[in-house]
């Protein structure tokens, strides 16, 4: 076991590596460069000038650059930003929080919708229910969310402001107080929090629930079919602990698999979810920095983000390998 | 409707397999794997229903333009944020424009973008998926690092690094777009030209001489068709969906060109005085993606079932 995480861990050093280099090489490639933004200043003396090239190391040669960046990085040091002069894990460290606030909500909202709604449409295949999933499921697949989030907006807050005169729920950011985000707001204000989470997190929500209760009705479907089933209801066991306790357990494999490997999906959908609804989370610090060409606090934001993929996948498995006993890791 | 073609095609997933195909219905045995996959498609309603709205949009986009009269596209500030009516059928925007218009001239925008990016992803995505597959060892080992690598980052957050750095230009866009969608479709080929690789007619090929490059070209593409099929539809839909997302954040192909995205980038800012400008073009993509990937699904039923479930 902890040979096979020894060697995972290795194994994704070179996948690391890769993302690094081309993401780098996207970066570099680019007509636009930070310094750009740094030495648009008036009256800038060619001494200033280049002491500022040299301040932030833009002197040298690209391959240097990018060895330096691996450097600090081994040292864990994701980076500063040109601008603000706070370190990545700072910005991030502020930011993140907020963000798996609203991921949190909205995974577990999928989980508790898309868990049911995926076992009934599978024991009752072909149903009028089951049909309604499957087109669901097809919407869900199709919808572009951040129009889905404008037309939240336009129903729960500009109609009811419209004719009553007051928001059904708000619109943005996550407090009515200027200011507060993080952590501490869930034990300060829960009440004004969860209000303000409602939007953004079924926004989320949505797609994810449509992709998990169709695919919990295929591994329920295939489960169902199995000898195993058949044994448990000769066995004379009530339906509901057939479904649940022999079919869902078995149908729960796969779905640990795709939860792992959902983990980007999360955060492209939580960066569009938090420019709708102007939530302060880690996607919004992205497309700040991207505005700046602030390349440091960019890349240490995706080898982060790259990190968090290459671990939940290997947290999938090992949780595979703890709900599924026939499993050995070598 | 919508639900009986989709258990319709549920029910035809259940059905035999391919190569046992026909039997019991006008199907005959004579006909090729190709005709007999068309024919199990125009059974699959829904996909037929999608594919017509689909070409009922892609006319009306490229012809309806010429049908409206051009002054409806010129800007008039006495007519702002007119709601839906006549002759504005979807009403004004913010410089007095019809928004049907723009959604029309947008609909060529986006579906030329989508289809493009999707050229890109296929060229992409068939040459690595069919290298790694066919070739194996140290270069499916390379090129599957390097998918695992292009997975492992979240799309959108390149496609916006790509289109800040090196300007919302379509040919950027498009390429940004088709250089982050084609790990999917590059294992799907992957797996398929795995199997295909392993067939008789692939070994006698080998055995009477052919090179690499032939057997590729005549035995192992035209057998793994059908995913590669599937995969380009369901990347269509895909790469209007990205299109579209980079629009709205303000990054699409500016002014005044603009797509179903960059209308609701527009409309985003004028929610609270008018409601319907967003409507229209949101509701664009989600028809034109939701049939593309019912197509998608029937062609994946129609191609063989079981070979390349999601």
């Amino acid at each position: 076991m902890i040979q096979y995480l020894v060697r995972r861990t290795l194994q994704s050093v070179p996948l690391l590596l890769i993302i690094s280099v081309l993401l780098f090489a996207i970066l570099q490639l680019q007509p636009e460069h930070p310094w750009d933004l740094l030495l648009h200043r008036p009256n800038l003396t060619p001494a200033a000038r280049d002491h500022i090239l040299r301040y932030y190391g833009f002197d040298k040669p690209v391959p240097y650059q990018y060895l330096l960046w691996i450097w600090n990085l081994v040292h864990l040091d994701f980076g500063t930003s040109y601008f603000s002069h706070q370190s990545t894990l700072d910005l991030v460290g502020q930011r993140l929080p907020n963000t798996v606030i609203l991921m949190g909500t909205a995974y577990s909202l999928t989980l508790v919708l898309a868990i049911p709604i995926g076992i009934i449409a599978a024991v009752k295949q072909y149903s009028k229910f089951d049909n309604a999933v499957t087109t669901f499921a097809f919407v869900g697949y199709s919808l572009p969310n951040f129009w889905f989030g404008l037309m939240l907006i336009i129903a729960l807050a500009v109609f009811p402001y419209e004719h009553f005169g007051f928001k059904i729920f708000p619109t943005s950011g996550m407090s009515s107080e200027f200011g507060p985000t993080g952590y501490s707001l869930i034990w300060t204000q829960p009440v004004d929090l969860a209000w303000h989470l409602v939007l953004p997190s079924l926004v989320l929500a949505v797609q994810f629930i449509a992709a998990y209760s169709r695919f919990i009705r295929g591994a329920m479907l295939e489960v169902l079919n199995q000898d195993y089933i058949r044994t448990a209801r000769a066995k004379g066991l009530g339906e509901r602990t057939v479904i649940i306790r022999h079919a869902f357990r078995n149908a729960l494999l796969p779905l640990i698999t795709l939860m792992g490997l959902d983990i980007p999906r999360l955060f492209v959908g939580a960066l569009i979810t938090e420019q709708v609804f102007a939530w302060p989370g880690m996607g919004r610090l992205f497309w700040e920095s991207a505005q700046r060409l602030d390349y440091q606090v960019l890349m240490g934001i995706l080898i982060l983000l790259a990190l968090f993929v290459v671990v939940g996948n290997l947290i999938a498995d090992l949780a595979y390998g703890w709900a599924d006993p026939r499993i050995q890791y070598r | 409707m919508i639900s009986q073609g989709l258990e319709e095609s549920e029910k035809q997933t259940g059905a035999a397999p391919v190569e046992q195909g026909g039997g019991a219905d006008d199907l005959g045995q004579d006909r090729g794997y190709y005709r007999l996959a068309f024919a199990r498609l125009r059974r699959h309603r829904l996909a037929v229903a999608s594919f017509f709205v689909l070409v009922f949009i892609g006319l009306a986009s490229l012809v309806g333009p010429w049908l409206l009269p051009g002054s409806m596209d010129a800007p008039n500030l006495y007519q702002r944020f007119q709601g839906p009516g006549f002759p504005h059928l979807m009403g004004t925007d913010e410089l007095g424009r019809d928004i049907l218009y723009r959604i029309l001239t947008g609909g060529r925008v986006s579906i030329a973008v989508g289809l493009l990016a999707t050229v890109v992803t296929l060229c992409a995505g068939v040459s690595i998926g069919v290298l790694s597959g066919y070739f194996g060892g140290w270069i499916d080992m390379l090129l599957m690092r390097l998918t695992d690598a292009v997975l492992s980052v979240p799309s959108i957050f390149v496609l916006i690094l790509i289109a800040t750095g090196f300007g919302a230009k379509p040919q950027v866009l498009i390429l940004a777009i088709g250089l982050t969608l084609w790990p999917d479709s590059a294992r799907i080929i992957r797996s398929v030209v795995l199997s295909v690789r392993e067939k008789d007619f692939v070994e006698a090929a080998r055995s009477v001489g052919s090179g690499h490059l032939r057997i590729i070209i005549s035995h192992i593409l035209p057998n793994s068709l059908g995913p590669i099929v599937v995969a380009a539809t369901l990347s269509i839909g895909s790469a209007i969906l990205a299109e579209s997302t980079l629009s709205y954040l303000g990054l699409g192909i500016g002014p005044p060109i603009s797509s179903w995205g960059s209308t609701l980038f527009h409309a985003q800012e004028f929610i609270w005085q008018a409601p319907y400008y967003a409507l229209f073009p949101g509701t664009m993509i989600l028809v034109t993606v939701l049939c593309i990937n019912f197509i998608g699904d029937g062609l994946r039923d129609a191609f063989d079932p079981r070979s390349f479930e999601r």
